[in-house]
């Protein structure tokens, strides 16, 4: 005989009794981890809450100050390899700075650019999109001609251009972001903007007299918000990347603010001795993007599946 | 179809356009070229020889004008650190670039389309979640460190590979190769795999079941056929990030192409040279677009017949 | 029962297919008996999401899955239990015994195929024809089931037809694998009603020329008098009542065979309100043992809200399950 599991084959009638409640034990399993928060939630939003926290509280937390040198104890070696020194937890680099207490600012560093980046980049790209979809006309006809050029540019090409065009500092690379990523936000709520006008509560608000405005606030914005809030979370990792490349090839947040694409650069030149310099921001790199992109994801499949192309 | 063809030539010539003006002011912007060339002891007789040498004494759109001629002709001026033509500059590192970026998509594609259809097959299991997890570390992870890291562990510790520069293809092409594709095998696997889910629910595929179609023959002929579509589309994005956004990985492993070459001119404010570059883009961008839609047609009949 | 047992196709016992989902469990398809016999025409009527779909698929063993299982009963075609066997032993059957025509023309055929291909891979998947032969049997068969010109149609992709010739080429693939069971899945639903009638001929002379039997699922009792001659009424994943057409559509004796009859418009009631049923058909999630039909019913007992009734027989072919029958 066959395996029958595939099918819970039929073997009489009390078997099959059995076989449904079986069935609907392993159901109630996997509900619980579809349904609830597992581990798909808690691991990403840990990361990130302590990213946060680290983040402020970086004055009480960073051993050291992440800017002094001390030269006379430059690239001491991470605690787990033999030369450590207990004052530096993960080592030094070239120049005798901490590199945790770097870590933790670049944290502080990262965490603006992020929070600012995203959430200006949501608000304009939500607006852009929402009045080309609402109005219409030519409108949406510059907007989505706008949308389809910048998509079409190699990002980081761009993003580097601006940014040695208009200096290295921290409000050009906000605005840098701003002017790269507004177009995905902008995109999804222009497509929900188009669906939810022709719905039948805005024509009846629009019978009832309310003011596009009006509309465009209490019944299209609302709708959005799952999706933009996914798009948002995942944005948290795309902007990430983006400054720490900039900052790597020097065109981003200017030293001597740590920043954790610096400080990889930094540890270039010293690969062979002292690894370390460079691969420890690496490594708080991917953590956070990661984290943004795991929850992200989680996201979207508990509050609108259908942007699973994303 | 005629008709979408039109249609789709003319919006590339608008972004074409529209890009060039936009690479123009931005050219523009990174400073007055005269304060790079001219010492600063110059006089003003010598700042107006100069600028009328450079063009740089006409009004704006004037000068516009004259640059988009010029680009036509395929002349974008001598590079001001270089002193040769920008065109020819672009065309000797473009070899260089292409090698990275086609051997990384091809690459890229082969690995990740397959693994997308296996993900989508094996869909809720755990080699489904395996992969998906896989392919969010592959978007999560910097590319330079990537290839810092690949640095020390193959060229450094191991000793099998070079740390950079150019040269033979199965040596110095493997480990930048390697990191530009992470970021595309991962994005090609997500899509395959929707894609795919897409196509394995739909009625045809079912119907495919009811004839009796053999699995294999109802995924692959049937499903990916299919689900390559929204892919392609997809490969346009990847092609021109990867000939032109690969800056990071050139600096790296100093490969000698045109994103390296990108940095050196903005450095150097080298503006000739920045704008020849950036319109290239644009161009590749409109003209890897055109070819798509191209393609499309031939992929999708339900374009090739549209009754417009 | 009318008939020998031997001409009995295929024979369905407590069939049951779930759904396990986010909300719960679907019980789709909830014990559910019936049998056809060779060359028989069964209608399985319904409303919406009554599991008469469900059926259809799972006799095929079709059912997505996840999130889909057949959980118990058996499928007995020609006397070999269907959910005991093997995925490679099914597919065989697929195609060679049972197939089915799917509800939607629009996407029931692959856009990017011409149906001339698709029509040729049925075929050659059931008979071993090449090149020159298979291509003169494909016009054949577009030709049997009254496509116009097929030699030149073979070419055409699936857009660039009509609906109801999609369904027809969909009715061709049918018959190229030359099946005993043909399940027809609302073919007619999403057509208008002249091409409906026109493609109820064309299967009923699909059916004297292949003798195949066919299950046909419908939610139009109008179409079930014409072509069915025994019929099977669903309602929550249940079959409340089944036996001839003639039979159930003059005399009914379940009460929602009566309320769907009624319900449709009779010529010579101009003027009169449409009746219709109070209510909603359940969501099939999580029911609670009664008689699932029992809040819309206005016949309604107290018994009818505890537990679920059994089938009772009436006449030779005629099964009801509701307590008002006892």
């Amino acid at each position: 005989m066959k395996d029958l599991e595939t099918m819970g084959g039929p073997r009489g009638d009390s078997d099959t009794k059995m076989e449904v409640s079986d069935a609907l034990k392993t159901t109630r399993k996997k509900k619980g981890k579809r349904m609830g928060f597992g581990w798909r939630f808690y691991l990403p939003a840990l990361i990130l809450a302590a990213f946060v926290l680290v983040a402020i509280f970086a004055d009480f937390i960073a051993p050291h100050n992440p800017v002094k040198n001390h030269l006379a104890d430059s690239l001491t070696p991470p605690f787990w390899q033999e030369g450590a020194k207990a004052e530096y937890l993960l080592g030094t680099d070239q120049m005798g700075r901490d590199i945790l207490s770097r870590l933790i600012y670049g944290a502080r560093t990262s965490l603006i650019v992020a929070a600012l980046g995203v959430f200006l980049t949501g608000i304009v790209g939500t607006i852009l999109g929402v009045l080309a979809g609402y109005k219409g006309g030519w409108v949406d006809a510059v907007i989505s001609r706008a949308i389809d050029v910048i998509q079409g540019f190699p990002l980081f090409l761009v993003a580097l251009v601006l940014a040695i065009v208009l200096g290295a500092s921290l409000f050009n690379i906000i605005l840098i972001i701003t002017i790269m990523f507004w177009v995905g936000y902008a995109r999804q709520a222009r497509a929900e903007t188009l669906q939810i006008r022709e719905s039948a509560y805005v024509e009846l608000a629009r019978i009832a007299g309310c003011r596009d405005f009006t509309i465009a606030v209490r019944h299209v914005i609302p709708n959005l918000l799952n999706s933009i809030i996914v798009i948002a979370t995942l944005g948290v990792g795309s902007v990430i990347l983006l400054e720490s490349g900039l900052s790597f090839l020097g065109a981003g947040i200017p030293p001597p603010t740590p920043s954790w694409g610096s400080m990889c650069a930094d540890g270039r030149s010293i690969l062979t001795t002292a690894w370390w310099v460079s691969f420890l921001p690496g490594v708080a790199i991917m953590a956070v993007v990661l984290s943004g992109n795991l929850l992200g994801d989680w996201l979207r499949d508990k509050l609108d599946p259908k942007l699973r192309d994303l | 179809m005629t008709r979408y063809m039109i249609i789709r030539l003319g919006q590339g010539i608008l972004a074409l356009i529209v890009g060039t003006i936009l690479v123009f002011g931005l050219a523009r912007l990174t400073g007055n070229p005269l304060d790079l060339m001219l010492p600063e002891t110059a006089t003003p007789e010598q700042r107006q020889q100069m600028a009328e040498y450079l063009g740089l004494d006409k009004p704006i759109y004037q000068q516009y004008f004259v640059f988009i001629g010029n680009a036509a002709k395929g002349d974008f001026g001598r590079s001001l650190f270089f002193y040769r033509p920008v065109t020819q500059i672009i065309f000797e590192r473009l070899p260089a670039t292409l090698e990275l970026g086609g051997t990384a998509m091809l690459f890229s594609m082969l690995v990740a389309i397959p693994v997308g259809v296996y993900a989508a097959v094996k869909r809720e299991k755990w080699q489904d979640s395996i992969l998906k997890v896989f392919a969010i570390f592959g978007q999560s992870v910097p590319s330079f460190w990537l290839g810092i890291m690949l640095i020390l562990v193959f060229a450094v510790s191991l000793r099998w590979l070079p740390a950079g520069g150019y040269g033979r293809f199965d040596e110095h092409l493997i480990l930048p190769a390697l990191t530009v594709s992470t970021f595309s095998i991962a994005g090609f696997l997500r899509l395959t795999r929707s894609a795919m889910l897409d196509t394995l629910s739909t009625d045809y595929v079912r119907l495919a079941r009811i004839k009796g179609l053999k699995e294999r023959y109802v995924i692959w002929k049937h499903g990916l056929r299919n689900a390559l579509i929204p892919v392609i589309t997809f490969t346009g994005f990847v092609l021109v990030n990867a000939f032109m956004g690969s800056v990071i990985v050139e600096a790296v492993f100093a490969w000698p192409g045109i994103g390296q070459l990108s940095y050196q001119a903005l450095l150097w404010r080298d503006f000739p040279l920045i704008q020849g570059i950036l319109v290239f883009s644009v161009a590749l961008f409109v003209l890897v677009n055109l070819a798509i839609d191209i393609l499309y047609v031939y992929l999708d009949p339900r374009v090739r017949f549209t009754r417009d | 029962m009318a008939g020998s047992k031997d001409d009995i196709l295929l024979r369905v016992t407590g069939l049951k297919t779930y759904f396990f989902v986010r909300r719960g469990t679907v019980k789709a398809v909830d014990g559910v008996n019936f049998y056809i016999k060779r060359g028989e025409v069964l209608g399985i009527v319904g409303e919406s999401a009554c599991g008469k779909s469900v059926t259809g698929l799972s006799l095929l063993r079709l059912v997505p899955d996840p999130p889909g299982k057949i959980v118990g009963g058996h499928i007995f075609l020609e006397g070999e239990d269907l959910l005991l066997k093997s995925e490679e032993e099914m597919r065989k059957l697929r195609g060679s015994k049972i197939t089915m025509i799917q509800q939607n023309p629009d996407s029931s055929l692959n856009p990017v195929f011409r149906i001339g291909n698709q029509v040729a891979e049925a075929i050659s998947l059931h008979q071993e024809l090449k090149d020159k032969a298979l291509h003169n049997k494909v016009v054949e068969i577009l030709g049997l089931v009254n496509i116009p010109s097929p030699e030149a149609r073979m070419r055409d992709y699936p857009h660039q037809m009509s609906g109801g010739m999609r369904q027809r080429v969909a009715g061709a693939i049918a018959l190229s694998c030359q099946a005993n069971l043909l399940i027809a899945d609302e073919p007619t639903t999403n057509l208008d009603v002249t091409t409906q009638a026109e493609y109820l001929k064309l299967l009923e002379e699909v059916q004297k020329v292949t003798g195949c039997a066919i299950i046909f699922i419908t939610h139009d009792f109008g179409i079930v008098s014409k072509i069915c001659t025994r019929v099977a009424v669903m309602y929550a994943g249940k079959i409340v009542e089944a036996g001839p057409t003639i039979d159930i559509m003059q005399k009914p004796r379940h009460p929602y065979t009566f309320a769907l009859l009624d319900s449709v418009p009779k010529l010579g009631s101009r003027g009169t309100l449409l009746r219709t049923i109070e209510g909603q058909p359940p969501e099939p999630v999580d029911l609670p043992p009664s008689c699932a039909f029992a809040v819309r019913c206005p016949m309604a007992k107290d018994r009818c809200f505890k537990e679920n009734p059994e089938e009772v027989r009436i006449d030779d072919n005629h099964y009801v399950s509701c307590f008002h029958v006892e």
